[in-house]
């Protein structure tokens, strides 16, 4: 069994959180709490942890359905961005799957890929 | 509000500032800390009742942003207020509280900063939470409403009381 299926999510009214192994994730609904980072920080850190674990080449993260978050989730993804950036020789290319017609997503994933280098990818529906 | 920062209300001189005594669609006060995530849910059910798709999604960023920075940044001695107003073709949301001298001028240079450059603070905003936990306190929520979703974003400064108001077309 994969460390990344064994990841405990946590219970968010308005987030679905889905892990497919090997490598996919899927988010859906919104993060509007005003601290995500205490419930969901940790969770993304440990899928983190787990994709290096587990020697993955690449994580897919579908966010397509993830149609509101805040300034405080964003950041989540931008500290899942330096971690896989700063990963080294053992990490992954981090695949974000956004979708265009989300505002949040048009504007902060191309900013996030230039800061990530070449360990974040895109794929824009 | 005895003060209007002018440099944020001079580019947009035509259509000139929102007009503080405006009709108000909704119109809150908390003299505690407010539970954000089910007031903002019910601002969002209201903005896509209310207006188009896009204008919803202004008004719920714009509401979120303003209200965290509210509550993270300002003083919850006095009471906070929130506003959703229109006035003729434009949509206001405005947040009221009370602050620190030092943090009113420090918000005041951030937004002329934002309003001159929008993208490349996002941009700088967004790397700049690339840095360690203490580096935080960034205008990544303004940021967002001036540059994601396109609003203009005005300062009405009265003593330590501040408000901040985000205005676009609808």
């Amino acid at each position: 069994m994969s460390n990344l299926s064994q990841v405990d999510l946590p219970q968010l009214a308005s987030l679905e959180l889905v892990i497919t192994p090997p490598n996919s994730i899927a988010m859906r609904g919104t993060i509007a709490i005003p601290d995500p980072g205490l419930l969901l920080g940790g969770c993304f850190r440990r899928m983190h942890e787990a994709a290096i674990a587990d020697a993955l080449r690449e994580l897919s993260v579908d966010v397509r359905q993830l149609t509101f978050v805040n300034s405080s989730a964003i950041r989540l993804f931008v500290d899942w961005s330096s971690w896989v950036a700063n990963a080294g020789g053992g990490g992954y290319l981090l695949r974000f799957r956004t979708d265009r017609r989300i505002t949040w997503q048009r504007t902060s994933f191309a900013v996030l890929q230039s800061l990530g280098g070449k360990r974040i990818a895109l794929d824009v529906e | 509000m005895s003060k209007v920062d002018p440099f944020l209300t001079r580019g947009t001189a035509a259509s000139g500032a929102f007009p503080a005594a405006s009709a108000a669609l909704i119109h809150v006060t908390w003299d505690a800390s407010p539970d954000l995530e089910q007031f903002l849910g019910f601002i969002s059910a209201y903005a896509k009742g209310r207006f188009s798709n896009s204008v919803a999604e202004r008004v719920t960023l714009a509401s979120t942003e303003l209200l965290d920075n509210a509550v993270r940044y300002g003083s919850l001695a006095r009471d906070c207020t929130y506003r959703l107003a229109i006035d003729g073709q434009r949509v206001a949301v405005s947040v009221q509280n009370t602050t620190m001298t030092t943090r009113i001028e420090m918000l005041s240079a951030q937004l002329k900063r934002l309003e001159s450059a929008p993208e490349q603070v996002y941009g700088s905003e967004l790397e700049r939470s690339m840095g360690p936990s203490s580096g935080r306190r960034s205008m990544l929520g303004l940021a967002r409403i001036r540059h994601e979703a396109e609003m203009r974003i005005e300062l009405d400064v009265d003593g330590n009381d501040v408000t901040v108001r985000a205005v676009c077309s609808r």
